[in-house]
């Protein structure tokens, strides 16, 4: 996959991409002047802001289909934009996962493993690049990896974080770390307190154009939303929750450790209160945007860092490789750029792409080091060429009773093996089996997809470094 | 036995208070695995199966106390006896917890799970609810029976404060506190 990703058989070169950029902002600039001037816009660089929510599992949009959910602000970043229906998260791990997002590369080798192995400062993030190449860069929100308090983040002007709960933040009165000083919040409800930060960066008058990295809490475990969206869904009676789904499920398979006490009814409720929040806030992002004028000229990518099992195979939380675990909402706005908006695109996204993107769209060359690819060609053509299997990894989270787990998932099959005895493998036919609940493993009609996706997974292991050649 | 009450035999003492609350456990546990095969045909039976034995559930586990403990006290069982009749499906669930955390960890880790805030929760429960049922069981025996003895002994009172500690300290904020400090210990021992 990583071989793939050094630009080969993309449909336009990043050259081709650049002139298109350049193009298009130069004439909208003759066309309509310089609007939004100090605020660095009709760049030929946009200004980036990368929104990323915490366990928002894919289908939790209206535009897709939610039986209740109201998400008006995200629809129209679809509507103006693109949906990639089939992103992925690469480890279904808060810290894991947020380390390849930053820096474009697979968990076992930024390090970052899990939510007790340390982030190594190290490590290159796309925004230390973005800072060398005339960026402005901030930034805000949920840090979230292992080691000493926050780290010394190179390449940023702003750096917002908060360090309670072992990271997690709290979601009423949130102490803040605002460039390593320590600082009562503004704001009581804490997605409304960063989201403010990120509009503060925004609006300072500046020549380079920016990039904001707005990394929420919303929606992680306690699901807490502002008080005056709490009770919204207190009275939807059908969840649309799954069969195999009970109210007291957070009480038994071990679900109990991921701190799942009461009715489930209740905590997904609130999870989905909690979203709303989240989509008003993204409405917020966008109206300071286009008072500034520079929406257009801003690349605005919403993403989820993982998803989440509500009920779906009796399991609460996220880590394993089931669906509703690793697939997320991945929306990208970029009016300049996106061909075709409000279209869906269909190729498998991973949250390693998003480093290499960000580069790409700010008309970097991502290094050696990164094992995405960008997805720009898909936003500005509707067929290229694309990956078609892709190496999902996780690796114990003590106290967590989930084994290690490796799979390899292509558009049609998904193939799972865990570091335990005790999970034997696990092969779907996801076509015909979206719910993952005919295990075709040790199936005779199988026995060849199962030695393909065998042999899949081992390539894909020694290709992304994984395992020695 | 500390007080004067005819001593039962240990069937009656210890085998039948124990039974009681694990043979709810075990139905419990395994109506409640059973009630969503049954989803499909009967949606209504299902849920009901569910939300009644979670409920049996919970009880025997974290509320057992108050069935075990009366009946062992009350048949003469001694302290000692009293406190294994109490720790009965607390442990057994516990170690449920760690068989099943031994597919993924061995060795410190596992140890190391013994710990576990919910663990260490439902002993504090344990020790809460049988110092609770300690005093209730006394006030009534007192009443019961010409015999005067003290409500609130030494070790009764340190069962139930241990206990009066441990539970606030674990369900502070959610539980969330206890758990990170449980998680920073084993950062800090094993990593």
């Amino acid at each position: 996959m990583a071989k793939d990703a050094k630009g080969a058989g993309k449909g336009l070169t990043r050259r081709e991409v650049l002139r298109l950029l350049g193009g298009t902002a130069g004439a909208c600039m003759l066309s309509t002047g310089i609007p939004g001037f100090g605020h660095s816009a009709s760049n030929t660089r946009p200004n980036i802001i990368f929104i990323l929510c915490d366990d928002h599992r894919w289908d939790h949009l209206s535009s897709m289909g939610h039986p209740f959910l109201k998400t008006p602000n995200l629809d129209r970043m679809y509507t103006d934009g693109v949906m990639c229906e089939n992103a992925f998260v690469t480890t279904s791990l808060c810290s894991p996962s947020r380390a390849s997002f930053l820096t474009g590369q697979y968990a076992h080798t930024h390090g970052v493993k899990n939510n007790i192995t340390p982030w190594n400062n190290d490590n290159i993030t796309f925004l230390e690049i973005l800072k060398q190449h005339g960026y402005d860069t901030a930034f805000i929100g949920k840090w979230h990896m292992p080691g000493k308090g926050l780290p010394t983040l190179r390449g940023v002007d702003r750096f917002i974080s908060f360090t309670a709960q072992r990271g997690q933040g709290q979601y009423y009165n949130c102490p803040l770390f605002v460039d390593g000083v320590e600082t009562p919040s503004r704001k009581e409800y804490i997605t409304q307190e960063l989201t403010d930060y990120a509009l503060d960066f925004i609006r300072q008058n500046r020549t380079n154009p920016f990039c904001v990295y707005l990394s929420l809490k919303a929606v992680h475990h306690q699901w807490l939303p502002p008080k005056d969206l709490k009770g919204i869904y207190k009275d939807v009676e059908d969840l649309g929750l799954p069969e195999e789904a009970d109210n007291w499920l957070g009480l038994v398979n071990n679900n109990i450790t991921y701190g799942t006490l009461g009715r489930l009814d209740d905590m997904y409720r609130r999870y989905c209160e909690t979203i709303v929040s989240v989509d008003r806030e993204v409405g917020r992002v966008m109206e300071g945007l286009e008072a500034l004028r520079i929406a257009e000229d801003t690349a605005v990518i919403f993403v989820g860092d993982n998803g989440f099992f509500w009920g779906e195979h009796r399991l609460v939380d996220k880590r394993w490789a089931y669906e509703e675990s690793i697939r997320v909402p991945f929306l990208v706005r970029y009016p300049r750029l996106i061909q075709s908006p409000g279209r869906k695109i269909e190729e498998m996204i991973l949250n390693i792409d998003l480093a290499p993107t960000v580069l790409d769209l700010a008309g970097i060359t991502p290094a050696d080091h990164v094992q995405g690819r960008s997805i720009v060609p898909l936003l500005t053509s509707t067929q290229a060429p694309w990956r078609t299997s892709w190496l999902y990894e996780y690796y114990r989270d003590y106290p967590y009773t989930v084994p290690d787990v490796f799979a390899v998932r292509s558009d049609t099959y998904k193939y799972i093996e865990t570091g335990s005895k005790s999970y034997p493998p696990e092969l779907y036919n996801i076509k015909e089996d979206p719910k993952e609940m005919n295990n075709l493993y040790g199936s005779a009609k199988a026995a060849d997809i199962t030695t393909q996706m065998q042999k899949e997974l081992e390539k894909l292991k020694r290709e992304t470094g994984m395992v020695g050649p | 036995m500390d007080f004067s009450i005819k001593q039962k035999n240990v069937f009656k003492r210890i085998v039948i208070p124990v039974g009681v609350v694990v043979l709810l456990m075990v139905i419990a546990i395994n109506v409640y695995n059973y009630a969503p095969t049954l989803v499909q045909t009967h949606t209504g039976l299902s849920r009901a199966l569910s939300n009644i034995s979670a409920l049996g559930m919970f009880v025997s586990i974290w509320l057992g106390v108050y069935i075990a403990h009366p009946m062992a006290f009350f048949a003469g069982a001694s302290m000692k006896e009293r406190f294994v009749v109490s720790f009965s499906t607390p442990v057994i669930w516990s170690i449920k917890l760690l068989v099943g955390s031994s597919a993924i960890y061995s060795g410190g880790d596992l140890a190391f799970w013994v710990f576990y805030p919910l663990i260490t929760g439902v002993v504090g429960a344990t020790l809460l609810n049988m110092g609770i049922s300690e005093i209730i069981c006394r006030m009534i025996f007192s009443k019961r029976y010409p015999y005067s003895i003290s409500v609130l002994t030494p070790s009764v009172f340190i069962i139930f404060l241990i206990g009066l500690i441990i539970v606030p300290l674990s369900l502070y904020k959610g539980g969330t506190v206890f758990f990170y400090i449980f998680v920073d210990c084993y950062t800090w021992l094993f990593s």
